[in-house]
């Protein structure tokens, strides 16, 4: 690409945006692989199972693939903001085309999962034992890093480039080498569809598409309408794995002859458990995408105000969860439901600790609503006891509102959207 | 010279801003007025190629500014309203890469920031820096290299005095140089007597004043009439 200013963008992204977005994504990673360590001693043997097979002639086959599409094309979509922040202003005004500004940033992106291809690389050999098989499945990881990037990297084409990176990524994952070969194609298709960079700031985009928000509507539920703006389709993604506990739950009971006592219990910690992991996926997305506003706690409103706004709308997004428990054991709605308050508030008030954290709002969300669910399945009555501390929930998350350094700027989790001092609001 | 031949932009389709707009920006300095929200940051950011134009064509030196991307990019210089550099790169990681993309010498990096004073600053993120030293390090970043074409939006708001100064002072040089300079401004004063042609954004269209009245009163009061949108 002689003259298209793709090295000094490459060398640029791969030193700011990829090297923050491994920073962020590495503890993520290595987090996963603790808990899944603590879960059983047999994990990384399992783990390298589902994702390579067994050590035979023939490949792994769909299911492993498509879980190493689902995680790679994850680490890219966490990526790809904080690497493609910004790139349809200023810095569109220098010297160098669309296809330059998309490709070097796809490549950002690809690097940032370096964490990830080591990890998933240092676990095919526990598992694949023949040369062929190993090579192969060692030569898809960074193919299947690479087509993710491609897919998750905004492009003036999408309709076009994202269809073929997807199944590039999946392809790449399978571990068989015409599988390898058609990966690579649909890759090199999928950068070829793409195009340049879309031009036009976000804002102007938006504006375009009609998403500027009813002037008629209720101020009452302009909070809820900005959190459900800055969410976007992050909502159906936390819903699509927050209640895989839930559907574990209700494979369990199906398919085992148990007691009433235990169907409820099993309910209990599935709803439970599905409840914390929306609380979580939520809260961090809003704190990513939608960081603390500090114009707006000049107006008339207190911070409780604002917390129990939040409470509100974490926990009404969480309460499917109840409901779906509800479906597998009535008996089980009641003290999830109870819980629910004291989670949410605490949700919220995560929410406002979570720039000064490594592990986000989601961190302390998990590490403490994990356990109160468990202590819920085995003794309902503790529900009561999180009803009564509600209150105090609410008290402790006012407080956290109140102590917000609003105006400092923490790199590691601020994503500037939404953000009305950032650098996009051109 | 920057050239517009039947621009048209809209962010909403029933409020567009140009609608087959012509505009030739030449050698020189040219003022761009009109009332806030006429589309003088647009027509700025069409020129600069951060926004594409929903038909017609931006030119830079006879090159299409969105099918001859780095070469009509090579000469131009924008320094926008709201300096929206990444925050994850420091000020010196952002003017390495604009000195590698104009084909600078990366040891220009450290003039041009101790030009606008940011000397000490330069391993911070923007997002670290107030509003004012925000808008210098954009500054610094249009210093590199010899651009021909440069955009300023509002290029003396939140500058102290000093910078003010030292602003109107490379201006003139670049005038000097033949540059072509487009400067967006609700500070009229400074620029009076600099500008050579004065452009608004109205109903769609870029209407051009040039030349203006040669004596300094008259000047003023025609910019002030089209700063207010008169």
């Amino acid at each position: 690409m002689p003259g298209s200013g793709f090295p000094a963008l490459a060398r640029f992204h791969l030193a700011v945006g990829g090297r923050l977005a491994a920073v962020v994504l590495a503890p993520v990673f290595a987090a996963g692989f603790g808990v899944g360590m603590l879960l059983g001693v047999d994990f990384l043997n399992s783990l390298a199972h589902l994702l390579f097979g067994a050590d035979g002639p023939r490949p792994a086959g769909a299911a492993g693939a498509l879980w190493i599409a689902l995680v790679t094309v994850g680490a890219a979509e966490t990526a790809a903001p904080r690497v493609c922040r910004g790139l349809a202003g200023w810095i569109r005004h220098l010297p160098a085309d669309g296809r330059a500004h998309r490709r070097a940033a796809a490549l950002a992106v690809a690097a940032a999962q370096l964490p990830l291809v080591l990890l998933l690389a240092v676990l095919a050999p526990v598992v694949l034992h023949r040369p062929e098989r190993l090579a192969a499945a060692l030569l898809g990881l960074p193919l299947a890093a690479g087509a993710a990037a491609l897919f998750a990297v905004p492009s003036a084409r999408p309709w076009a480039a994202r269809p073929p990176a997807l199944a590039a990524a999946f392809l790449a994952g399978t571990g068989s080498w015409p599988a390898l070969g058609a990966a690579a194609l649909l890759a090199l298709a999928a950068d070829l569809a793409a195009g340049p960079l879309p031009a036009g700031s976000g804002a102007a985009r938006q504006a375009r598409s009609g998403r500027s928000g009813r002037q008629g509507a209720s101020a009452r539920w302009l909070p809820a309408r900005i959190a459900w703006r800055a969410l976007g389709w992050r909502l159906a993604g936390a819903y699509l794995s927050g209640l895989l506990p839930w559907a574990a739950a209700a494979l369990f009971i199906a398919h085992n002859a148990l007691s009433p006592r235990a169907v409820g219990l099993a309910a209990r910690l599935g709803g439970g458990a599905a409840a914390v992991l929306l609380l979580a996926q939520i809260a961090e997305a809003l704190a990513v995408q939608r960081p603390a506003w500090p114009w707006a706690r000049s107006l008339p409103q207190s911070a409780m105000a604002r917390v129990g706004a939040d409470a509100l709308f974490l926990g009404s997004h969480a309460a499917p969860a109840i409901v779906l428990a509800a479906w597998l054991a009535p008996g089980a709605a009641l003290p999830l439901a109870l819980a629910l308050p004291y989670l949410a508030l605490r949700s919220a008030g995560a929410l406002r600790r979570a720039p000064e954290r490594k592990t986000g709002a989601a961190g302390e969300i998990l590490m403490e609503g994990l356990w109160l669910v468990a202590a819920v399945a085995l003794l309902p009555w503790a529900a009561g006891a999180l009803a009564a501390a509600a209150p105090l929930a609410a008290r402790l998350a006012a407080e956290r509102e109140r102590r917000q350094k609003v105006s400092r700027w923490l790199a590691i989790h601020h994503l500037a959207a939404g953000d009305p001092q950032s650098w996009s609001a051109s | 010279m920057i050239r517009l031949r039947a621009a048209a932009f809209a962010y909403r389709p029933s409020e567009p801003v140009l609608a087959g707009a012509d505009l030739e920006i030449p050698a020189g300095l040219t003022l761009l007025v009109g009332k806030n929200g006429c589309g003088k940051s647009t027509l700025l950011k069409l020129a600069a190629g951060v926004e594409r134009p929903d038909g017609g064509q931006v030119e830079i030196d006879g090159l299409d500014l969105w099918r001859d991307e780095t070469k009509a990019r090579a000469g131009l210089a924008y320094v926008p309203e709201q300096p929206d550099l990444t925050p994850y790169a420091s000020v010196a990681e952002i003017l390495r890469l604009v000195c590698r993309l104009r084909g600078e010498p990366e040891s220009a990096v450290a003039a041009a920031l101790a030009f606008v004073g940011l000397s000490g600053l330069a391993g911070r993120s923007v997002r670290e820096l107030s509003m004012g030293q925000r808008r210098k390090a954009v500054l610094a970043a249009a210093l590199l290299g010899t651009p021909r074409h440069v955009l300023l939006d509002e290029p003396l708001e939140a500058m102290d005095r000093g910078a003010r100064d030292d602003v109107l002072a490379w201006i003139d040089r670049l005038l000097a140089a033949g540059t072509a300079v487009l400067v967006v401004s609700h500070e009229l004063e400074p620029f009076a007597a600099r500008a050579a042609r004065a452009v608004t954004v109205a109903g769609g269209r870029c209407p051009v004043f040039d030349p203006l009245p040669a004596d300094p009163t008259e000047r003023l009061a025609l910019l002030e009439r089209l700063a207010r949108g008169e």
